[in-house]
């Protein structure tokens, strides 16, 4: 495969002058050694890593398509262009190295936990995602939660309908709260087999409110850690007791639930249908059972953040947008389904997954998606050596009118063009990633989204009532204004 | 190897002068064949083996006719051509009715594993009167998920 692979890039490059060196690629003034440390803000200059969104996007203002930064020896290039991201990710290699998030992972060194997949490398990834793939990622695997998602979203629109009294609408000023905790719920019956019953905020145990809050403090606190000095590796300041703390309480929390779970699966010798977590106890595979609880943590903490909010900013452009949200109706009650929604009615529903598409297009959460090749490359005729740091802006060309028409616009409609006379590039847009480090998650997130949303325009027109949108930053670029929705039951007119 | 290649590179040549192509997202293979006429009788054959007989029709696109029939292929990008996870095997026989592959489409098999000679995309394979009893065979494992075909075993 590398021959060919070779065979290609020479033909390709054969006939182009010299190669460039990395140290000639478009980038700010480098010196020995620090690099480009003294374009930071700390040392006089006018960069700074936090929000990371707003780093990338003064980089590419001011150097253009491909940019390279190194600091103390540690080589970085910057990708803005479809073509190379298409590249970069060809030569990513059988067992793709993702640049890790340094706090977690001097987290688990510290506590002498074992990383888990977002972290992990080589052979040790390699076995926790061979062990995962068929519990979380296979289509086949993902439909089998089908059962539990269509209850709880079911339970949550029942209680909704209850702020209702004779189909009047009512405004909830801070949706998203409402949605993480769907979302929480719908992870714990996966992940710790049971209800965290977190959906009626009645009901809430001040433990629930407690895991909500570290979650949420967690990607906060991993951001400023990750974006600024880290003196944090070399002594442990207040800023990392505050995020030893944080994790501590997640991972503690998962290691209870694993532990209860482990206990009951070990009498059990039915073939009976297993949640996630039971299978991963139960499959013959090299996890331990630390490994485990690293897996589930992680699922928790990265997997929550994200879905909340890549469904806030979906449902904020579809508040906004009524003539696609009655098209979307239209599509939802042509499933002609009363409540249970099953896998062959998410594959007749194209118009809501490409507004979903468009929406992840206009608010791509992660700034960048990098890797570390295993091999050379060639871009623009420089030479990237092997072990350089590439970060893949995919942010920025999603949303850049050179790659899509009327780009600011949101029309869900360009995703589902019949002719394929002006195909979008797909490597201007991958919210979830490429190839066999892509998000593990994607299927499920995308199965809970769909339903969620199918759910509640079923039964409610959507009206925004809240404020201008802001955008925020902790580790992922996040709405930084509340989901005030309007919801107009639907029940009169079916 | 190298004479795959080279009949690759001819074809992306001719690659350039082939028409467009019409882009379906899987809704158009939920209907059932209007008339015997539009019938496409395919067969897939699984990793274990199993046959599975498919009544498709004309116009069927293999991937989300395989989604519709619960056959484990899994097309990631969603026809994009910016995967391999729905690599198949082609019926040899088959293999010149089939139109060109585009050059997205051999950048990406080339980092299929287990590829062959007669390996496609099947997002790319739409169905017409002369594949008629064409068998498609899955491979082994995709990118994405080949690591699978590793199985540990427990300590």
């Amino acid at each position: 495969m590398k021959l060919i692979l070779w065979f290609k890039v020479s033909k390709r490059f054969s006939s182009m002058q010299k190669l460039k060196k990395f140290e000639e690629l478009p980038g700010p003034r480098s010196y020995p050694i620090i690099g480009n440390l003294p374009e930071l803000k700390i040392f006089g200059g006018d960069l700074e890593f936090n929000p990371f969104d707003k780093f990338c996007i003064k980089l590419h203002q001011k150097y253009g398509d491909l940019v390279r930064w190194s600091i103390l020896g540690n080589n970085n290039v910057f990708v803005f262009k479809p073509e190379h991201a298409k590249i970069v990710f060809q030569n990513e290699g059988p067992s793709p190295n993702r640049p890790s998030v340094i706090p977690w992972e001097v987290y688990s060194k510290r506590k002498n936990y074992p990383p888990g997949l977002v972290n992990s490398q080589g052979e040790i990834w390699k076995n926790q995602r061979s062990a995962s793939n068929p519990i979380v990622a296979k289509p086949q695997a993902v439909a089998m939660y089908l059962d539990t998602h269509n209850t709880i979203i079911d339970e949550f629109i029942n209680i909704m309908m209850k702020n209702s009294s004779n189909g009047d609408p009512f405004i909830v000023q801070k949706f998203e709260i409402e949605l993480k905790y769907v979302l929480l719920e719908m992870m714990s019956i996966v992940a710790f087999d049971q209800r965290l019953q977190c959906i009626n905020a009645q009901r809430r145990s001040p433990e629930i409110l407690k895991l909500f809050n570290s979650i949420k403090d967690y990607g906060d606190l991993t951001s400023q850690l990750y974006y600024n000095i880290p003196i944090w590796k070399y002594f442990r300041n207040s800023l990392w007791k505050e995020f030893e703390n944080t994790s501590d309480y997640v991972y503690d929390f998962t290691r209870k639930y694993v532990s209860e779970s482990y206990n009951y699966v070990k009498n059990l010798n039915d073939k009976a249908k297993h949640t996630m977590l039971q299978q991963y106890l139960l499959n013959k595979n090299n996890l331990s059972f630390n490994d485990i609880v690293s897996i589930m943590s992680e699922f928790l903490l990265a997997a929550f953040d994200t879905t909340a909010t890549t469904l806030h900013f979906w449902l904020h452009r579809i508040s906004t947008h009524p003539d696609i949200q009655e098209e979307i109706y239209e599509e939802i009650m042509k499933l002609d389904k009363k409540d249970y929604i099953d896998q062959d009615d998410l594959s007749k529903i194209p118009l809501l997954k490409a507004s979903l598409k468009e929406s992840q297009r206009l608010h791509s959460i992660a700034p960048t998606n990098g890797r570390v090749l295993p091999n050379d490359i060639i871009l623009d005729n420089y030479l990237i050596p092997k072990n350089t740091t590439v970060n893949v802006a995919f942010f920025l060309m999603s949303k850049s009118e050179k790659y899509f028409k009327n780009s600011e616009k949101y029309d869900p409609k360009r995703w589902l063009k019949e002719i394929n006379s002006d195909p979008i590039n797909p490597y201007t847009s991958m919210p979830f990633g490429f190839g066999s480090r892509m998000c593990i998650g994607r299927r499920l997130a995308e199965q809970k989204m769909y339903l969620i949303m199918i759910k509640i325009l079923k039964n409610f027109r959507l009206e925004y009532v809240g404020k201008e949108p802001k955008l925020g930053f902790r580790l992922i670029v996040v709405p930084d204004y509340d989901l005030a929705l309007k919801f107009i039951p639907r029940i009169n007119q079916i | 190897m190298q004479l795959t290649q080279q009949s690759r590179l001819t074809r992306k040549i001719f690659d350039k002068f082939s028409v467009t192509q019409i882009r379906k997202h899987g809704e158009y293979e939920w209907q059932d064949p209007k008339s015997e006429d539009e019938v496409v009788n395919i067969t897939y054959v699984l990793k274990d083996g199993i046959r599975q007989q498919v009544r498709g029709k004309i116009g069927d696109n293999i991937l989300y006719l395989a989604h519709r029939y619960k056959i484990p292929l899994e097309g990631a990008c969603e026809a994009s051509l910016a995967c391999s996870t729905c690599h198949v095997y082609v019926d040899p026989k088959y293999l010149d009715k089939l139109a060109e592959p585009k050059e997205e489409e051999e950048d990406m098999l080339d980092l299929a594993p287990f590829l062959k000679n007669n390996s496609r995309l099947g997002c790319q394979i739409i169905l017409k009167k002369e594949l008629e009893k064409m068998e498609i065979t899955l491979p082994q494992a995709t990118r994405n998920f080949y690591i699978d075909g590793h199985v540990p075993e427990p300590h």
